[in-house]
């Protein structure tokens, strides 16, 4: 505020008011008698008193918008209806009140910043000043400070400038008052306009007379519509998009949307597993620190054991009575990540039994797994651990398991031994059983008879030979790790040719 | 696994994004980086010349790590004793 900034600048409009007072001044004391019979010759002759002074101003000015306020205050004081109250001149309270606000918009160092100087009048209509209170311009006119009523509502802006000027005692340019004084005739003229407008549209029922005199801040709308918060595809959570208009909302804790009744399941179902496989891993942490300072397993002491056993047990999901959906709840475990993880680091420390049952689980059901890995292309954190559980299996038990593989499904022309081939974990779990098998079989064929299980043993020799065959090289995957004696185990059971077939596809497999 | 003398990239609320070598880190996720660079086109010529900088931690959006460099099991891990911590 220019106005503000000490002695020596210009502070129009209170010098306005000055002037205005003691023009009031003088005007009552030369027609105060007769005042009210003389309303009109008052108002007529108030104009000669302005007129030279405005004169002045506009061979200074030069500014048509000047020239045009100082018509419009003419105009403005000689129709307007006026509040006459009682020592005031005939002048009518209400249009100095007028002239008074619009010096106060027009000023151009802003004086009084009820409105904000930089934009258009038409555009900006937005704070409105309380409507006048004559008592309350008579007191501003005649006492200086002004006091007002603790009823008043001022813009907290305005009545910070007015406790501002109260302090500071600056001269006043009586050359920029009336510029002002003509500048704030030319805003009144413009607000009057507006409430005619207004009421016009209340009687037409559009609009609502208590609303147009709230002080209501400038409404700047919204440019385009924006998502407040973005979900980002795969994530946990959302991430909060905030512009200046629209500062940052909160993101929703509970997710609000019309998801289909399967895909919500298949959400909470993850999120099920999700839950379980941390719980899991708390346990797993747990038992790997009571390891860090102790011999490897399977030295355990009761504690641990018991832990492992109840890990073990939550793996399983005992809770579930049908073997089925027990599998099915490990088989859920296995198809996260984390879950492939759980196990990987758990299989270390259990029992060579339970061991060996998840090995033989996972084999099972390998066709499975490996279909829900294509994204993650984790389970080869597996095959490590579950290398050094193989070693411990039985022919028995190895036939059970290969056996799934081997079987056609009903109505389906392929085996599930070609899914298990195509990937890279599936062919190297396969090769390395069927080494440990060939292993078996070569270690106690010396020893035993052949029985059910070494004819059952060749037959599915010859039938995964045969299948690897029947593939195209480049769609069998390379294994982790090549075994030596496969293709001995293959040459004993299969013919030449068919030896010579898989000679040239493992080893192409192998190269690559 | 610490990542000092790594290079990150240090993504702020301003969306500029600054490569650097972390020299180091505190508390308040405060960010010293050394020899750094702008990366993304050279819309911030005002960088050129600065080779170290401190990054107040309420400015970062994302820390870019490099992934080889990061031990994911060891992280996912210390998260969850920490939040087990929490709990407790």
């Amino acid at each position: 505020m220019n106005c503000l900034e000490g002695p020596g600048k210009t502070c129009g409009p209170l010098a306005s008011e000055e002037e205005l007072v003691s023009a009031c001044q003088l005007e009552k004391e030369e027609e105060n008698e007769g005042e009210e019979e003389e309303e009109e010759e008052d108002e007529e002759d108030l104009d000669p008193d302005l007129d030279p002074d405005l004169e002045e101003e506009e061979n200074d000015l030069g500014d048509p918008a000047v020239l045009g306020a100082v018509h419009n205050t003419q105009r403005a004081l000689l129709s307007s209806p006026g509040v006459k109250a009682p020592g005031m001149l005939g002048m009518s309270l209400a249009s100095l009140h007028f002239l008074w606000q619009t010096l106060d918009y027009l000023s151009p160092i802003p004086f009084w910043p009820t409105f904000p100087s930089t934009s258009s009048p038409a555009q900006h209509f937005g704070p409105r000043l309380p409507s006048p209170d004559p008592t309350l311009f008579c007191s501003l006119l005649t006492s200086w400070p002004p006091r007002f009523s603790h009823l008043t509502q001022l813009h907290p802006r305005h009545q910070r400038i007015l406790q501002q000027q109260q302090h500071s005692q600056t001269p006043r340019e009586p050359h920029f008052l009336l510029t002002t004084l003509l500048r704030k005739c030319q805003w009144w003229e413009y607000y009057q306009k507006l409430e005619k407008k207004q009421a016009d549209e209340e009687l037409l029922g559009r609009r609502n007379r208590v609303e147009s005199l709230k002080l209501v801040t400038p409404y700047i709308p919204k440019a385009e519509a924006y998502e407040s918060v973005v979900r980002i595809e795969g994530s946990l959570g959302q991430v909060a998009v905030s512009t200046c208009f629209s500062p940052r909302r909160a993101i929703d804790a509970v997710p609000h949307g019309t998801q289909e009744q399967d895909i919500e399941a298949a959400s909470s179902q993850r999120l099920r597993v999700l839950y379980r496989i941390e719980k899991m891993f708390l346990q797993l942490l747990e038992i790997e620190e009571g390891w860090k300072y102790r011999p490897p397993p399977p030295c355990f002491s009761e504690q641990q054991s018991n832990q492992v056993e109840k890990l073990f047990q939550t793996l399983k999901t005992q809770e579930q009575n049908n073997l089925e959906e027990a599998a099915d709840g490990f088989l859920q475990v296995l198809s996260v990540r984390k879950g492939k993880a759980l196990v990987a680091r758990l299989l270390p420390f259990l029992p060579q039994d339970q061991a060996v049952t998840i090995l033989l689980a996972i084999t099972h059901h390998l066709p499975l797994l490996v279909r829900r890995d294509v994204a993650d292309q984790a389970l080869q954190m597996l095959f490590k651990p579950l290398g050094k559980c193989i070693s411990h299996l039985t022919l028995h038990e190895l036939l059970q398991g290969l056996q799934g593989l081997t079987l056609l499904p009903p109505g389906s022309s392929e085996r599930p031994v070609t899914v298990v081939l195509q990937n890279q974990f599936g062919i190297s779990l396969l090769y390395a059983l069927l080494s440990h098998g060939e292993q078996l079989v070569s270690l106690h064929s010396s020893l035993e008879e052949p029985n059910s299980d070494h004819t059952a043993w060749t037959d599915m020799v010859v039938l995964i030979a045969w299948e690897i065959a029947q593939m195209p090289t480049a769609s069998l995957a390379e294994p982790l790790a090549f075994p030596s004696n496969l293709l001995p185990l293959f040459c004993h059971h299969v013919d030449k040719q068919l030896v010579q077939q898989l000679e040239a596809r493992m080893e192409f497999a192998w190269i690559y | 696994m610490s990542l000092v003398g790594k290079d990150v990239v240090v993504e702020l609320k301003n969306d500029l994004s600054i490569c650097g070598t972390l020299h180091s880190v505190d508390q308040y996720l405060n960010i010293k980086l050394t020899d750094i660079s702008v990366t993304d086109p050279e819309k911030y010529p005002h960088m050129l010349s600065v080779k170290n900088c401190f990054i107040r931690g309420s400015v970062v959006r994302y820390v870019q790590l490099p992934a080889d460099e990061v031990d994911t099991q060891l992280l996912q891990d210390a998260a969850r004793k920490e939040a087990l911590q929490q709990k407790q």
